[in-house]
């Protein structure tokens, strides 16, 4: 990308470095680009701030389940299957 | 001070105490059931092989964990190197299909959203989802949808935490594809919880 393509973005081009300005990693003409993109642009503004609830989301779902909040069960027979194909490994 | 608590294994036990845990851990990060199964019998398996190194000051379980949250990553990677050459996966199928279908592609409006992909106000928030089942269960459901290698960043990232630099080694990949599958990933994403959840 050019730099005057680099200061004016369309949206796929602002959206694209989402996660690059997360990590920090945007040049200064990006930052500047995706800056000015964001002031005028409602649907990129509503993209990035949703883009950042998805992030939380899934942290914290992934909390959910290391707390045992969210939990799924396994499958009784494919357990027992387990628990049996390991006493025959114990023994061994 | 404290008496040192020393853990031992219990091998008889594994199942019942800890096969639950170890499969939502494994179902919440994966596409596949069998998969998440699969993962949690190779994790007692290895276990049981490994059980001379486990340390008497860490818990039976946190030690389960890091075992199968290794096989995990594993087979992340196993599954990226056998599209080695697809660097950028798949598209998202189905109607959150390619970038054509979130962005115009004709000379008029380039790069303008689409209409029927266009992000719209959230009629919910974080504060009033988070807690939620059904929330939760739609989180997992919409990540499913994605492809494997692009679905393996974003777990990598925002479930297991790791540094970027760290997933491109795993999935052998530059930090350029990362951020383009982290688009793709957003944009499907994005999509799915807004008309399953945030809208509906």
């Amino acid at each position: 990308m050019g730099l005057k393509n680099t200061l004016f973005m369309n949206c796929a081009e602002a959206t694209a470095v989402v996660e690059k300005k997360r990590d920090g990693k945007l040049s200064l003409a990006e930052r500047f680009g995706v800056w000015l993109h964001l002031v005028y642009c409602k649907l990129c503004k509503a993209f990035f701030d949703q883009s950042a609830i998805l992030d939380r989301s899934y942290h914290h779902l992934a909390e959910r389940v290391n707390d045992g909040q969210q939990s799924y069960t396994l499958d009784p027979s494919r357990k027992e299957q387990m628990k049996n194909a390991l006493q025959e490994e114990m023994q061994k | 001070m404290a008496e040192e608590k020393k853990n031992t294994l219990d091998p008889d036990h594994w199942i019942e105490r800890y096969a639950d845990y170890l499969y939502s851990y494994a179902y919440a990060r994966l596409r596949k059931e069998e998969v998440a199964q699969d993962l949690v019998q190779d994790t007692f398996f290895s276990a049981l092989r490994a059980k001379d190194t486990f340390l008497q000051n860490a818990s039976e379980k946190t030690w389960l964990v890091s075992i199968l949250k290794r096989k995990i990553i594993d087979h992340y990677r196993k599954k990226s190197t056998q599209n080695e050459l697809n660097i950028l996966d798949k598209p998202v199928e189905g109607e959150d299909g390619s970038i054509g279908y979130f962005f115009e592609n004709q000379a008029s409006t380039p790069g303008h959203w689409t209409s029927s992909a266009s992000p719209n106000q959230w009629g919910r928030t974080f504060e009033t989802s988070v807690e939620s089942d059904e929330f939760n269960d739609i989180l997992r459901t919409c990540l499913t949808k994605l492809p494997e290698k692009t679905a393996a960043a974003f777990v990598m990232k925002n479930m297991e935490g790791l540094e970027t630099e760290e997933i491109c080694k795993e999935l052998n990949i530059t930090q350029s594809n990362y951020w383009v599958m982290m688009h793709r990933a957003k944009l499907a994403l994005r999509d799915c919880m807004e008309k399953n959840w945030f809208n509906k």
